[in-house]
């Protein structure tokens, strides 16, 4: 069973600029979790304040009732496992390779790689899809498939919480469907709670149990993907004319954006 | 047998890293032999290994291997290791081939507070080493402090580094031109690096730092798994980056700081061994022992060509070394900027 997240009082910056004030939220326990909102609204700063890559300007994370930044980090990292934004794979490394260092926080003073170890990268590569590609060097690989590899190296920390921070980008929008159904099988089989942030609105609304959406550093609504979106919302937070239809594979909201041009008579601005 | 390509994917890298660190070690002590037994006046193996027991060997020997070329031999052996080390350990922190001690200022704080010491003090000996030491970590620090913005960023550090080791060549340069014409030239070691005619007193100090140091450097060098893979996923690992980076910068500047008061900045060895190791093991993991022991061999191999390979004249092994590095240096800069790498 995961731990519980739940930011308290949360805010985040950089030096004075203060990006999340004073932020409240429980991410729901083996859900899915997708953030969304407009460039620089904070989510990514939320995020790896989440996972105290970011120090708290204020207030703190609980996990599991305690402060994520009181406990050993080596502690955390065994309970939740983050992917940031644009990783650094070193120069030559193989994919097996890249894969195994998930598994740094499994090794210690006394405890060297095991075939415990061989058997969580080996389902991290074959959850992803990566089995095949295990000898070759990361350089050599596609945009899909490195991110794939990214994916399965957080999934061989084997955590019961993962954050990905827009794990899709770079993507053509096979992978990135694919690479959000990985995700689902995953919270489906071992009842991990995921958080995303995620750019893709659509892709965000069919795949999130619990959505959030945010604008300069606060949440505006958060919920179920029906309950909470409107067309009133996505035009308060985006600053853009929308139409929301139902989306005919998920039953989710669907956006239709409306710019100024190449719309039809009811829909132009007057 | 699913399993069976991770643990052979594995295995097979553990093995040639493994591999490469046994054939270095093999070649180190190849040269090592070499160098104590060949020139002008030859002294077999069995007499080279009589003479390091303290047997008795023939006139002369015993003269020629314990005050000439052991020294010579022990010293090129441990300022390589630390060289090599040092090295490997600021390219694989600040995850740029540029970031080497020699490159960026560290060697040169050493050099300076070494050459003041002894020009303008008139002190040698044992203060020497404990004066360049402190000049490594005092520009080491310098050079921290200066590219310090909200933690430290590797270009940055790099260019502020460049910008202070020239500035310390510079005041050694002025030192020396003021100086006494026949001290001078003794100190000229200080710009080019030599292994020739340096003594216990200054081996020593080396020495016993190697033997401390190069274990504290492995053993911390573990994080470096999770560190190449950028601050914020070793901080999802659980490693404590900023304190972790900070013990291992030490750790190499100390290292680069001893080895260069024992025998001067020997050009571009902590700038080659790390890349040339990783060259050898292939695959991204971080390689210290293996850049070690590449930067013993470098040396090694170089103050013998310095020697014995370049016609009657004697070339100090800082002077190869340089012929060899810089050349390697361009290429890295042109093909650094070419693809965007290396930042």
């Amino acid at each position: 069973m995961p731990l519980d997240l739940k930011a308290d009082r949360l805010s985040l910056g950089y030096g004075e600029r203060t990006i999340v004030r004073d932020m409240n939220m429980h991410l729901p326990t083996g859900k899915v979790t997708i953030i969304v909102g407009p460039n620089a609204c904070g989510k990514s700063t939320f995020l790896r304040g989440l996972a105290r890559l970011l120090p708290a300007a204020s207030g703190e994370v609980l996990l599991d009732g305690k402060s994520i930044h009181a406990t050993p980090s080596r502690e955390v990292a065994l309970q939740l496992g983050i992917l940031p934004q644009g990783p650094i794979a070193p120069d030559g490394i193989t994919v097996t390779d890249l894969v195994s260092r998930g598994r740094h926080v499994h090794q210690g003073w006394f405890r060297r790689w095991s075939s415990d170890d061989d058997d969580a990268v080996t389902q991290a590569l074959t959850a992803t899809g990566t089995l095949p590609l295990a000898a070759r060097p990361v350089d050599e690989l596609s945009g899909g498939q490195r991110q794939r590899v990214w994916i399965a190296m957080a999934l061989a920390q084997r955590t019961g919480i993962l954050l990905l921070d827009e794990p899709t980008t770079y993507l053509d929008i096979s992978h990135q469907v694919e690479v959000l159904d990985l995700v689902t099988d995953l919270n489906e089989a071992e009842g991990t709670t995921v958080v995303i942030v995620l750019h893709e609105l659509n892709l965000a609304f069919r795949y999130a149990d619990h959505l959030v959406v945010m604008k300069d550093g606060a949440v505006v609504t958060a919920g179920s993907p029906n309950d909470v979106l409107s067309e009133q919302v996505i035009a308060d937070v985006f600053g853009m004319r929308c139409r929301l239809v139902n989306d005919p594979i998920s039953n989710t909201p669907m956006i239709v954006p409306i710019g100024r041009h190449r719309v039809g008579e009811g829909d132009r601005p007057e | 047998m699913k399993g069976g390509v991770v643990a052979a994917t594995r295995r097979r890298e553990s093995a040639r890293a493994r591999f490469v660190a046994v054939a270095l070690s093999v070649g180190v002590i190849a040269m090592f032999t070499l160098t104590l037994s060949y020139g002008d006046f030859q002294i077999s193996l069995p007499d080279v290994v009589r003479s390091l027991l303290g047997q008795p060997t023939p006139a002369g020997v015993d003269y020629i291997m314990h005050d000439l070329r052991l020294p010579r031999a022990s010293v090129s052996a441990l300022a390589g290791l630390a060289f090599g080390l040092a090295g490997a350990i600021f390219q694989q922190l600040l995850r740029n081939p540029l970031a080497s001690p020699d490159v960026i200022g560290v060697s040169q704080g050493a050099t300076t507070a070494a050459v003041v010491t002894l020009l303008v003090f008139g002190v040698e000996g044992g203060i020497v080493a404990a004066a360049g030491l402190a000049g490594a970590l005092i520009s080491a620090l310098v050079i921290y402090a200066l590219s310090w913005r909200k933690g430290v960023g590797g270009y940055r550090f790099i260019l502020v580094g460049i910008g202070i080791g020239t500035v310390l060549t510079s005041i050694t340069s002025y030192i020396l031109t003021r100086s006494d014409v026949k001290v001078a030239a003794e100190a000229m070691i200080w710009l080019t690096g030599s292994v020739n005619g340096r003594t216990w007193e200054q081996i020593v100090p080396l020495a016993v730092a190697v033997v401390i140091l190069v274990p504290v450097a492995l053993t911390l060098g573990r994080v470096l798994t999770g560190m190449q893979l950028g601050d914020d996923l070793a901080t999802a690992f659980g490693v404590r980056v900023q304190w972790s980076r900070f013990a291992l910068l030490i750790v190499a500047v100390c290292l680069a700081g001893m080895a260069t008061s024992a025998a001067g900045p020997i050009a571009f060895v902590a700038f080659m061994s790390g890349p040339i190791a990783a060259r050898l093991v292939g695959g991204g993991r971080p390689v210290l022992i293996q850049a070690a022991l590449v930067g013993a061999l470098l040396v090694l191999v170089s103050d013998f060509i310095g020697s014995h390979l370049l016609g009657p004249r004697q070339f100090p092994v800082g002077v190869v070394t340089g012929v060899i590095g810089a050349p390697y240096l361009l290429w890295l800069l042109a093909t650094a900027n070419r693809s965007g790498r290396g930042g």
